[in-house]
C-alpha cells in the first residue's frame, strides 16, 4: 500500500513539491572563498598577501618564504596544507635545492622564460602545473598540492606532493568472500582507482574526474571501459552529475540520492559497491562506475534487480557451486520477503492449508499468546529490527553482549513466558538469517522494509493480500528503469541469453556473451569454443 | 474459464475445447487479417480515416462497453470465487475494491508497465496450472473419458461454442495495435495466442475429468479447485489449494487489467484526449459498480455464460464488427476506385 | 483553462483519499474472515445421527473436536486438569446445518471442517437415505473431499464415544486402521468423500463404505493389564453397502475379500488353502496384488458377463508337510488358490445380487462403457438384468515365492 501511496504521490504532487520547495537557482556563487578572480600577479608579497588574507585564520594553512641562493637574491615562497604533504620531500627536494644548488647554475633565468626555467631546471618533482589565476591556486593547495611562488613570475606552481595518512587495503566488511580477492577499497580516490587500473589494463579504461560540490570540492570521477560501455549510459552519467549542485559530497550515497531513476522507490536503482573486482567485473560488463574520494563505496550504474543478487564470489566458485548458491539465494530472497506474511495469512485465514498434525503443533504452541498472530509477528519483527540496528551501532565488543541478551532474553524467555509463541521464533529468526543472505545491502533493505506492509496485508486479507502486494511490487517493478535498462531485465523484456547469468552461473566458457543493453557496444566476451577438454592420450610409439 | 465451462455434464468436455480452440484460432486469423488492413492504427482511427467518424464513435463506444462489461463480469467472478472458497465472512465488495484499485495504478503505469508485469506473470500462471494439473492425474481416473461422444456429436459443439466465445478476447487487439512491436506485426500472434490458451484449457478440462469424472465435476461451482483440493502425493504434497489462489489471482489481473486498459483507452481515443488518464478513476468506479449491479445472484452470472447468451453476445464484437469493418472497407475502395 | 491538470490534481486527490480509506478499512475492520488459530476448534471427526425427540424427526450432529494442548505441544499446561486430546461435542438441530452451528453454543471456538479427516454416519441414518448429509459435505467449503466415509454399526455418536487405544485421537486410529492396517488383511476398504459421492452419482454403480463397530475387547474384558474400567474401542466390520443412497447391508469381512477381489483392489491379505494332494495340509498364501477386467458382451440379444482376476500370492505358512518346494506342488497349488479366491468373489457376488440387490461392483459402468447404447435402453430396468445376468468368473491365481524357505520342515 505504501508503495501505491508512494507513487501516485510522486507523479501526482511532484509538480505541487516543485512549487512549494522551488528557490531561484542561486547555487553558484555562494562559497566563502570563490571572489572575484585575480591573475597571479609577478609580485611575490602581493601574491602572499593575498593569499593570507584568503587563507585567514586557517592554521593549517603553512606559508613558508625563502631566499633562492646562494648568490642570487630571489624571494620566493612555498604553501601548503599541513598535513596533506609530504614534508621531507619538500625540504630535501624543493626547499634545499631552491636554497643551496639554485644558485651554481651557470645559465641564469631571464624574465621572460623564468617560469619554464624554473620548472624545467630547478623543480624535481613529476608533476608540475603552472597556475595563472589566483582562484586556481586556491584550489590547489586546498587539494593538496603544493604551491611554489617566485618573485617575478607571474605564475604559480603547482607541484604534487601529496602524502596524507589513508586507512590500508582491507578486506570491505560489508562484502566478504571465502574465495576471491581480499582487497577492498579505501577513503582515497588515487588508490581506488590504482585498484581499478590494476585490473583492467586497457587504454579503454577511462576516468573522468569532476569536482562535486560547493565546498567539499570532492572529486568524482566517472570510469567506463571503452568499446564496451554505451556511450549513452556515458552521457548521461555525466549529465546528471553536472546536474548537482550541493554545498558538499560526504559519501557517495548523497550522489546516489541525487542521480537515481526512482528517488521515492525502495528499490535501489544504483548499486553500490567496496570491493574493486566487483567494480571491475561490472566494467567489463557495461557498467559505469561513479568513483567518489574520501569514501570506500563506489557506485554502479545502470543495475537491474537480478544483478543484486549477484555476488562477486559467485564468479570465482567453480559454476555448479556457483549455481547452487544462487538457487539458495532466491529461496533466501523468497524466505526474507514472504516468510512472516505467509505465516501470518496461514495461520489466521487459510488454516485448512496446513497439514493437521503441523496446524495442531502450531495451534497448541499459540495456547495462551496474548496478542493476534498480526501482532506477535510485528513485535518479533520490529525487536529484531533493534537488535540488528543496536549490533550496528555499538561497539564490537558490545555488539556481542546485545545479541546475547536478544537471543536469551527475547528468544528464550519470551517464550517461556508465553509472550509469543516458538513458532514465530522460528520464523523471525529464519528470516532474519534469509535476509543476511542477500549480497546487496541496499537490495536488502529494501525487502525487509516491504515486508512490513506485506504483513499487514495479510493480516488484513490473507493470501489474497499478499498477492495483492506482490502484484503491486510487480508493477512497480516493471515500471522502474536504471539509466534506460528495465529493472527486471533479462526477466522482462525477456532476453533468453541473459539467461545465463541469472538463476544459474554458467561456466566461463559459456559466458560468450556480455548482457544486453548494457555491453550493448561489444557484445562478444569471449572465443566460442572454449570448453576445456583432457587432451587425448598419446600412445607411445615405439621408434 | 474452467470454472464455467465444465458446466456442460458430459465427459467429452474436453473435445468440445479442442474444437472451440480450432475455431476460436480460425476467427482469430479472420481478425488478423482484417487488424493488418489497419496498418498499425486503432480500429476507432481506422474508421476515421476511411471517413466515417459517427460509425468509428460507434465501434469505439461498443468496445469500450464490451470491455468494461468482460472486465466487471471477471472481477466478480473472482470475487465470488474468492468469497465462496476462501473468505466466508468477507462482503464481495472488498475484493472487488483493492483488486480494481489495483487494476487502475497498474492502467494509469501504461501498457507497457502492464505487458511486463504479464510477461512475467504468465509463464507463473502457466506453470502453476500444468504443475497442479499434474498433481491431479490418477491412473484410474483416465476411464473417465469413456464413452468417447456418448450423446452423439451435438452437445459438443454446443459446448464448443461457448468456449469459443472466450477466444473472442483477442479481438481486443484492434484497439492495442499501435502498441505492437513492428516484428510482430504479422498478426499470426492473434490465432497462436489462441492456440496456446486453448492448449492450457484443455490440458485443465482434462485434469478436471480425470481427477473428478465428468458428473461429479459438473455439480461443482469451481471444478478446479475441487481438483486440486483432491490433490494427494505421497501424502506429503497435500492442501495445495493456497498455489491455486495464487496463481488464480495473478491470471485474473491480466485478464481484467488488459480488458480495463483496453476500455479507458478506447474511451480516451474517442474523446479525443491525449492522455487517457484522468479516465482511469472514473472507469473505476464504474467497473466496481458494474460487477455488483450486473448480476443480483451467482446463479445469473452462471447462466450469462450459456452459449444461447454469451456467444451470441461475444458474436457482436467477434464477427459483426469486423464484418462491418469489411463491408465499409470495401465500399471506400469502390468509391475510391470509381472516382 | 488547463483542462488536464485539473483532471489530474483533484484525481490525484480523489486517488489519496480512496487509497486512505481502504486502508483504515482493511485495518479497522480487516477482520471479517480473520481467525486466530488458537480460537479455532479444529474437528477430527464428524458423526451424523438422524434421531427421534418427542416423535419429531431431528437431526444430531457430533464433533470430534481436537483439544492442541493435550496433544503434546504446549509447555505450559502444567498443573491444568488432564483432558482426552479430543473432545466429544453434539447437538441437534433441524437439519444438519442447523445442527452444526448449534454446537457453537456449547463449543467457546469457532468450529472449522477442514480437518475432518473422518466421517461416521450412523445405521439408521444410513438406512433412511444419505443424499442430505452428502450435500452438507460437499456444499460446505471446509469439508474436503479427501475426508473418509465410514458407517457406524450403530450410532455414529457411541462409535465417537470410544477410545482409541494406540493414536491420541480416534481420527487418526481409525485413518490409519484404514489406511495402513487394511492394506494387509483386505477386510475392509477405505472410501473417501470423493469416491463415495462419485460412485452415488454414476449409474451402474452403488456406493461402499467401510463399517465400524464399538467393541468391549475381549482382553481387557475381564479387568487384565490393569484396566481401570472396560473401556469401549473400534473395529472394522466389512463393507457397508448402498443401493441408491440407502443403505441396503453389510458384506462380511470375508465377503469383502471377495469385493475387492472383483474390484481387483485386492493388495495383501491371506488366503488359507486346503491342499488336496497326496499330501494333505492346510497352506497360507499371503496375496500381493490383483487386478480384474470386466469384458460384457452381448450374445444372441443377451448380455452376458465375464470377469477376469488375475492374482499373486507367496506361500507364508504350511501346515502338514506339503512340499511347496516342488514346482508341481506350486503349479497345483496355484489351482487350489485361483479356486478359493473364485469361491470367495463368487460369495461376494451372490451376496451382493440376492440378498443387498445392489451394483457395487460398477457392473453397469462397464456396460455402459462398452455399449453406450444399449445401456440407455437397458438402463431403468438395469437392477433387474443385474439379478438375472449370466456372470463368469476366471480367476487365473499364481504363487509365485515360497518365502524364506522352500519344503516345511520334516521332523525326525
Amino acid at each position: 500500500m505504501t508503495i501505491i501511496v508512494g507513487d501516485i504521490m510522486l507523479n501526482q504532487w511532484k509538480k505541487l513539491l516543485k512549487k512549494v520547495f522551488h528557490k531561484p537557482s542561486n547555487t553558484q556563487g555562494t562559497g566563502a572563498d570563490r571572489g572575484q578572480d585575480i591573475p597571479v600577479s609577478a609580485d611575490l608579497a602581493q601574491n602572499v598577501a593575498c593569499l593570507r588574507s584568503v587563507f585567514d585564520r586557517c592554521s593549517d594553512i603553512i606559508v613558508r618564504e625563502f631566499d633562492v641562493g646562494p648568490g642570487i637574491s630571489l624571494r620566493a615562497a612555498i604553501i601548503y596544507v599541513d598535513g596533506l604533504v609530504n614534508k621531507k620531500m619538500l625540504s630535501d627536494d624543493l626547499v634545499k635545492t631552491l636554497m643551496y644548488e639554485a644558485g651554481k647554475l651557470k645559465e641564469k633565468a631571464s624574465g621572460k622564460n623564468a617560469a619554464d626555467f624554473f620548472s624545467e631546471k630547478l623543480i624535481a618533482f613529476t608533476e608540475v602545473k603552472h597556475q595563472r589565476s589566483m582562484n586556481d591556486l586556491v584550489d590547489s593547495v586546498l587539494t593538496g598540492e603544493t604551491i611554489l611562488l617566485v618573485d617575478g613570475i607571474n605564475s604559480g606552481f603547482a607541484l604534487s606532493a601529496q602524502d596524507w595518512v589513508q586507512r590500508g587495503l582491507q578486506e570491505p566488511d560489508t562484502e566478504t568472500v571465502v574465495k576471491g580477492p581480499r582487497e577492498g577499497f579505501n577513503e582515497n580516490l588515487q588508490t581506488n582507482i590504482m585498484l581499478i587500473r590494476r585490473r583492467i589494463k586497457s587504454s579503454g579504461l577511462k576516468f573522468e574526474t569532476v569536482k562535486i560540490g560547493e565546498y567539499t570540492k570532492t572529486a568524482v570521477s566517472i570510469c567506463y571501459l571503452e568499446g564496451v560501455v554505451n556511450p549513452k549510459t556515458v552521457g548521461e552519467v555525466k549529465k546528471r552529475l553536472e546536474g548537482i549542485k550541493v554545498d558538499g559530497i560526504l559519501e557517495s550515497g548523497y550522489i546516489e540520492e541525487l542521480i537515481e531513476d526512482a528517488p521515492l522507490s525502495l528499490f535501489p536503482t544504483v548499486q553500490s559497491s567496496e570491493r574493486p573486482d566487483k567494480v571491475a567485473g561490472g566494467l567489463l560488463e557495461g557498467q559505469v562506475a561513479i568513483m567518489v574520494d574520501t569514501t570506500p563505496f563506489m557506485l554502479l550504474v545502470p543495475v537491474t534487480f537480478p544483478q543484486l543478487l549477484q555476488a562477486s564470489e559467485d564468479y570465482y566458485l567453480r559454476w555448479p557451486f556457483a549455481s547452487f548458491i544462487r538457487g539458495i539465494r532466491f529461496v533466501t530472497l523468497n524466505i526474507a520477503l514472504l516468510l512472516p506474511p505467509l505465516y501470518i495469512a496461514v495461520t489466521t485465514y487459510h488454516q485448512e492449508m496446513l497439514p493437521t498434525p503441523l496446524l495442531i503443533s502450531i495451534a497448541a504452541a499459540r495456547e495462551g499468546v496474548p496478542f493476534p498472530a498480526f501482532v506477535e509477528a510485528l513485535i518479533m519483527e520490529t525487536t529484531f529490527e533493534v537488535l540488528r540496528e543496536a549490533g550496528v551501532r555499538l561497539p564490537r565488543n558490545i555488539g556481542q553482549a546485545v545479541s546475547i541478551v536478544g537471543a536469551l532474553v527475547i528468544g528464550q524467555s519470551a517464550v517461556t513466558a508465553g509472550l509469543v509463541s516458538p513458532a514465530m521464533v522460528i520464523v523471525v529468526a529464519l528470516t532474519a538469517i534469509a535476509s543476511f543472505t542477500l549480497p546487496s545491502y541496499s537490495g536488502a533493505f529494501a525487502l525487509r522494509v516491504l515486508r512490513f506492509p506485506l504483513m499487514a496485508l495479510a493480516a488484513g486479507l490473507g493470501l489474497f493480500g499478499i498477492m495483492v502486494g506482490l502484484l503491486a511490487v510487480l508493477i512497480h517493478l516493471s515500471s522502474l528503469r536504471s539509466f534506460g535498462m528495465s529493472y527486471l531485465q533479462p526477466l522482462t523484456p525477456t532476453v533468453w541469453r541473459d539467461f545465463k547469468d541469472m538463476f544459474l552461473r554458467l561456466p566461463w566458457w559459456m559466458m560468450d556473451t556480455r548482457p544486453k543493453l548494457m555491453g550493448k557496444m561489444n557484445t562478444v566476451r569471449e572465443e566460442p569454443g572454449q570448453k576445456p577438454k583432457a587432451p587425448k592420450r598419446v600412445r607411445r610409439t615405439m621408434k | 474459464m474452467p470454472i464455467l465451462t465444465v458446466g456442460d455434464r458430459y465427459q467429452d468436455v474436453w473435445i468440445a475445447g479442442i474444437l472451440a480452440t480450432l475455431m476460436g484460432a480460425a476467427n482469430a486469423l479472420f481478425l488478423s487479417w482484417i487488424a493488418s488492413l489497419f496498418d498499425g492504427r486503432t480500429v476507432v482511427e481506422f474508421l476515421e480515416a476511411l471517413g466515417s467518424s459517427l460509425l468509428a464513435k460507434i465501434t469505439g463506444l461498443i468496445f469500450v462497453i464490451f470491455t468494461m462489461h468482460v472486465a466487471s463480469i471477471t472481477l466478480r467472478d473472482f470475487g465470488e470465487l474468492m468469497v465462496t472458497s476462501f473468505y466466508g465472512e468477507t462482503p464481495l465488495i472488498v475484493f472487488l475494491v483493492v483488486f480494481a484499485l489495483l487494476t487502475a495504478w497498474s492502467a494509469y503505469a501504461g501498457l507497457e508497465v502492464i505487458v511486463r508485469a504479464a510477461q512475467f506473470l504468465i509463464p507463473l500462471t502457466v506453470l502453476g496450472i500444468l504443475i497442479s494439473s499434474t498433481l491431479t492425474f490418477r491412473v484410474d481416473g483416465l476411464e473417465n473419458f469413456f464413452p468417447l461422444l456418448e450423446k452423439g456429436i451435438s452437445p459438443v459443439v454446443r459446448g464448443g461454442i461457448t468456449q469459443w466465445a472466450f477466444y473472442g478476447d483477442v479481438a481486443i487487439w484492434f484497439m492495442l495495435l499501435p502498441h505492437l512491436n513492428r516484428s510482430v506485426r504479422h498478426y499470426l500472434f492473434m490465432p497462436l495466442s489462441v492456440l496456446l490458451a486453448g492448449g492450457l484449457l484443455v490440458t485443465v478440462l482434462l485434469f478436471i475429468v480425470i481427477s473428478l469424472g465428468a458428473r461429479l465435476a459438473a455439480i461443482q461451482t469451481y471444478p478446479f479447485l475441487l481438483a486440486v483440493e483432491t490433490v494427494s502425493v505421497a501424502d506429503f504434497i497435500e492442501r495445495v489449494e493456497g498455489g491455486f489462489l495464487i496463481v488464480w489471482v495473478a491470471a485474473n489481473f491480466i485478464k481484467i487489467v488488459v480488458f480495463f486498459y483496453t476500455a479507458v483507452f478506447t474511451m480516451g481515443k474517442i474523446l479525443k484526449l491525449n492522455d487517457y488518464r484522468p479516465l482511469v478513476l472514473p472507469l473505476t468506479v464504474i467497473m466496481v459498480s458494474l460487477s455488483i449491479l450486473l448480476f443480483e445472484n451467482y446463479d445469473q452470472l452462471r447462466n450469462f455464460f450459456r452459449p444461447e447468451v454469451y456467444a451470441a453476445y461475444v458474436s457482436i464484437i467477434q464477427v459483426f464488427i469486423p464484418l462491418m469493418l469489411i463491408v465499409v472497407w470495401l465500399a471506400r475502395k469502390k468509391r475510391g476506385r470509381a472516382q | 483553462m488547463d483542462k488536464q491538470n485539473f483532471f489530474k490534481r483533484t484525481g490525484a486527490l480523489r486517488i489519496t483519499t480512496t487509497i486512505i480509506i481502504i486502508i483504515t478499512m482493511i485495518f479497522l475492520e480487516g477482520c471479517w474472515s480473520r481467525k486466530e488459530i488458537e480460537d479455532l476448534a479444529i474437528v477430527s471427526a464428524a458423526g451424523f445421527d438422524k434421531i427421534e425427540v418427542m416423535g419429531q424427526e431431528k437431526y444430531r450432529l457430533s464433533f470430534l473436536v481436537v483439544r492442541p494442548r493435550q496433544l503434546g505441544g504446549g509447555q505450559q499446561g502444567g498443573g491444568a486438569v488432564e483432558y482426552n486430546p479430543d473432545w466429544l461435542i453434539s447437538e441437534i438441530g433441524d437439519s444438519w446445518f442447523d445442527a452444526g452451528r448449534n454446537v457453537s453454543q456449547r463449543s467457546p471456538r469457532v468450529i472449522v471442517m477442514y480437518h475432518n479427516e473422518v466421517t461416521f454416519i450412523g445405521q439408521e441414518t444410513a438406512k433412511k437415505g444419505i443424499n442430505d448429509i452428502v450435500d452438507y459435505m460437499q456444499r460446505h467449503k471446509d469439508v474436503r473431499l479427501r475426508s473418509m466415509v465410514i458407517v457406524a454399526k450403530q450410532s455414529a455418536q457411541s462409535i465417537m464415544q470410544t477410545l482409541p487405544e494406540v493414536e491420541q485421537i480416534l481420527s487418526n486410529e481409525v485413518t490409519e486402521l484404514l489406511s495402513k492396517g487394511n492394506n494387509r488383511v483386505s477386510k475392509s476398504y477405505a472410501v473417501d468423500l470423493k469416491e463415495f459421492s462419485e460412485t452415488l452419482i454414476t449409474p451402474g454403480q452403488d456406493a461402499v463404505a467401510p463399517a465400524i463397530k464399538a467393541i468391549i475387547p475381549v482382553e481387557s474384558a475381564g479387568g487384565q493389564r490393569g484396566a481401570k474400567e472396560t473401556q469401549q474401542t473400534v473395529i472394522l466390520d466389512g463393507l457397508a453397502v448402498f443401493k441408491q443412497d440407502r443403505l441396503a447391508g453389510y458384506l462380511t469381512p470375508s465377503e469383502t475379500k471377495g469385493f475387492l477381489f472383483m474390484m481387483g483392489k485386492a493388495q495383501g491379505g491371506i488366503v488359507p488353502v486346503e491342499f488336496q494332494g497326496p499330501e494333505k495340509g492346510r497352506v497360507s498364501l499371503s496375496m500381493s496384488r490383483s487386478s480384474s477386467e470386466y469384458k460384457p458382451t452381448i450374445r444372441n440379444g443377451r448380455l452376458i458377463m465375464e470377469i477376469n482376476i488375475k492374482t499373486e500370492a507367496d506361500v507364508v505358512e504350511v501346515d502338514g508337510g506339503v512340499p511347496v518346494g516342488d514346482p508341481a506342488v506350486i503349479k497345483e497349488l496355484s489351482r487350489a488358490y485361483s479356486e478359493s479366491v473364485r469361491i470367495l468373489a463368487q460369495a461376494s457376488l451372490d451376496k451382493a445380487r440376492k440378498e443387498l440387490k445392489a451394483d457395487i461392483f460398477g457392473m453397469g459402468i462397464h456396460v455402459h462403457k462398452k455399449y453406450p447404447k444399449y445401456w440407455h435402453e437397458i438402463e431403468q430396468v438395469w437392477y433387474d438384468i443385474y439379478a438375472e445376468l449370466p456372470v463368469t468368473i476366471k480367476v487365473d491365481g499364481q504363487v509365485r515365492r515360497t518365502t524364506m524357505i522352500s519344503d516345511p520342515l520334516t521332523i525326525q
